[in-house]
């Protein structure tokens, strides 16, 4: 028995794959059993490299897999993410545009009606005037009183229109600027003379400040200047109440001068404030006190400011008035 | 000294309304210019409208190129126009040529202009070069490397491809009285002066970025093994990017376009898609070549403005604290449709740094030439590019 068993040699192979870092190799270990303590003390020894090696490789290089995975994850996320914003984005760039066609259409629309409605609306203005001034023959005082209403009626309409024009011209870019070193002084004095009608008529006292006698030149075109300043007096007057005060007031810095109107008329509603400068814009408490109004002049106001290379803002509480800035950059010296 | 001014008409007779945006300039400059610059509208009939310009501007050295669209001091054009920049300076001699038949050879067009140029010049030196390439008929970064063959591979140049107010037909290049198509011109600039050069585009990459796996010029055939067309597939959808393939001009990918990495510019080079074909290859506005890694780019306003007024910052910036007496803009077309009607913001933004006044005349461009980042302090660092997409900021003083 002893003897066939040291004829018959037996051999036991062991095969175990061994992780190193990030290679793994295979490893065989051949050898004869011959002696049962060999063979425990090979296999203890076997045992503990391959529980080293696993080890090794749970603390190492598994997380590295983990992370790899998951970056990959995010990465292939990440894709999908670009994938959907790219789409949502040449969606919301079609709308836009498809908007945007929308507005040219309703703006030339408008123009077209504004032309339309000028030429019968200044033949109104001529045959009322005509009737008034009493060449066709005299009038009664009750028959004057109505034809008056008419004819300012009608001029309102006129200015409605203009105004219409005015935002069109604005933003088809049909207006060309003429940008010179300008002194605002006079500009304002101007302004502030042909508004005293209308504010004697209101009972509204329209004062100009602290009038500095000398003011740095502003880069401005001088009829548009003009234009903003009637449309930002104008509101200031029309939405006082009666006994209110419209001041003005003059800021010259380095690079800029800053024009302050203050009313302390109506004001304009906190929930309506951001909307003050679109188009066809009209705060509710103002269309119960001016029935009429375009709402287009501060939009054309806006527009012109910021062609000067200007900015416009105001700060309004309802009911208290309203008190607009705005600037303009100060001519450079040539 | 160096004065300049800018004239803008519009109007129906194309030789009026060429006559008239010179004479504008000139009222304003006061005095016979040395040197015109004329963009115009291909609604005009070319001749005429070049005609019209000659009338006035006389013998000056004269310039110019076909547009998709003009910008002047006051902004862009709102409509088709003809625009003039005159320049008048005791201290710099403008030199002018054209290479003709880009079709046959894009390099040797561009050597030749250069040639053409600076044999004109005292012992062959030029200081600076304007160049005004048609790209529809070859590919625009060859014309570059043309231009460089002959003045050196850094040298400072500028310039902006021809347009055709997107209609990408065919654009013309004016030289004296003559106008020509398919060609360049090219402008030398000899003398003493200061030149500030701004270039940014603004655009960010989305997603991963593919391989190049075929590419011949500007012929785009193959990202990843697949074909070119199947990355505008992935971020569209296979619906919207079909467009791509059955309209005439992937207009759709102008807002979208590719980008790829270069050394010396810290932002990704531009490649605007043209055209897409059966296949699926795209057709570049320039060439991308084999092997590189390219991103699909995406735009915003906001960045748009902000890279503008940084580019014209970074013009200032190498003037030596010289006051800016003309700035020239080479703005690409896909900019103005990003921006839609607010292109205003992005040249008002920059007319805050270059100041508002200062004459000022670009236009909307089929490609922009100019040095990787604007470098032009560092001549060893100058490499002038083709780029797309991109603002590029000419920026003049003495």
């Amino acid at each position: 028995m002893n003897k066939k068993t040291q004829q018959r040699r037996v051999f036991v192979v062991l095969l175990l794959p061994l992780a190193l870092f990030f290679a793994v190799a295979g490893t065989v270990f051949l050898f004869p059993h011959e002696n049962i303590l060999h063979l425990v003390s090979f296999l203890t020894a076997l045992l503990l490299s391959v529980a080293i090696q696993a080890a090794v490789f749970q603390r190492h290089i598994m997380p590295n897999v983990v992370e790899l995975q998951k970056f990959k994850q995010i990465a292939s996320e990440q894709e999908k993410g670009a994938q959907m914003l790219v789409r949502r984005d040449l969606e919301l760039t079609r709308a836009n545009e498809q908007l945007r066609k929308l507005d040219e259409v309703k703006s030339s629309f408008i123009s077209v009606v504004a032309h339309q409605l000028r030429t019968p609306l200044s033949g109104i203005k001529w045959t009322l005037n005509l009737v008034l001034k009493g060449d066709l023959g005299a009038l009664s005082e009750e028959q004057q009183t109505f034809l008056f209403k008419a004819y300012e009626s009608n001029d309102r309409m006129i200015a409605l229109v203009n105004d219409m024009l005015g935002a069109d011209r604005i933003e088809s870019g049909k207006i060309r600027y003429q940008f010179a070193p300008l002194s605002l002084l006079p500009v304002i004095d101007a302004v502030l003379f042909e508004l005293s009608p209308l504010a004697g008529a209101k009972g509204v006292a329209v004062q100009f400040k602290n009038r500095p006698e000398k003011i740095p030149l502003v880069r401005a075109d001088a009829e548009q200047m003009r234009a903003v300043l009637q449309n930002l007096l104008e509101n200031a007057v029309k939405y006082s109440r009666a006994g209110g005060t419209v001041l003005i007031a003059l800021a010259a810095g380095n690079r800029e001068v800053t024009v302050t109107i203050k009313d302390d008329g109506i004001g304009i509603p906190q929930e309506q404030q951001k909307s003050i400068f679109e188009r066809f814009f009209r705060a509710s408490n103002a269309v119960k006190v001016e029935t009429d109004g375009s709402g287009l002049g501060l939009f054309i106001v806006k527009s012109i400011v910021e062609k000067h290379g200007g900015r416009i803002w105001f700060e309004s509480e309802e009911g208290k008035g309203v008190t607009f800035y705005f600037t303009l950059p100060v001519a450079q010296a040539v | 000294m160096i004065q300049a001014s800018v004239g803008l008409s519009e109007g129906e007779d194309s030789y009026a309304v060429g006559a008239n945006a010179a004479q504008d300039a000139l009222d304003k400059l006061g005095g016979e210019p040395n040197a015109v610059i004329v963009f115009s509208s291909v609604q005009y009939d070319q001749e005429k409208m070049l005609a019209g310009v000659r009338s006035v501007s006389k013998n000056a050295v004269l310039v110019g190129c076909s547009t998709a669209g003009e910008i002047t001091t006051d902004g862009p054009a709102k409509r088709h126009s003809v625009a003039v920049m005159a320049i008048k300076s005791p201290d710099i001699a403008f030199h002018a040529g054209v290479g003709e038949n880009i079709a046959a050879d894009a390099r040797v067009a561009g050597r030749k202009t250069a040639e053409a140029v600076k044999e004109q010049a005292p012992g062959g030196v030029l200081n600076a070069f304007i160049m005004l390439p048609d790209v529809l008929t070859g590919n625009g970064a060859d014309i570059v490397r043309g231009v460089l063959d002959s003045l050196g591979a850094h040298f400072p140049v500028v310039g902006g491809a021809a347009g055709d107010d997107f209609e990408f037909k065919k654009t013309y290049q004016y030289l004296g009285d003559k106008v020509y198509s398919g060609a360049v011109i090219g402008l030398g600039l000899v003398g003493n002066f200061k030149m500030g050069i701004g270039v940014k585009h603004g655009w960010i990459p989305v997603g991963a970025p593919k391989k190049v796996t075929k590419s011949s010029g500007a012929v785009l055939h193959e990202l990843d093994g697949k074909p070119a067309i199947k990355i505008y597939e992935d971020y569209f959808g296979a619906e919207r990017a079909k467009e791509l393939k059955t309209e005439a001009l992937a207009r759709l990918a102008i807002t979208y376009p590719l980008g790829m990495q270069v050394a010396g510019s810290e932002e990704l080079l531009i490649r605007d898609p043209i055209t897409v074909d059966e296949k699926g290859s795209i057709t570049c506005a320039a060439e991308i070549p084999e092997g590189s890694e390219i991103r699909l780019m995406i735009g915003s306003r906001e960045e748009a403005v902000k890279v503008a007024q940084e580019a014209a910052k970074n013009a200032v910036s190498q003037m030596d604290g010289a006051a800016p007496k003309a700035v020239i803009i080479f703005n690409c077309i896909a900019r103005n449709k990003l921006f839609g009607d607010r292109s205003g913001e992005e040249i008002g933004a920059i007319q805050e740094e270059v100041g508002r006044d200062t004459p000022l005349i670009g236009f909307y461009t089929y490609g922009e030439q100019a040095p990787l980042g604007g470098e032009v302090r560092n001549m060893s660092k100058c490499n002038p590019a083709f780029h797309n997409e991109t603002v590029v900021i000419c920026v003049l003083g003495e």
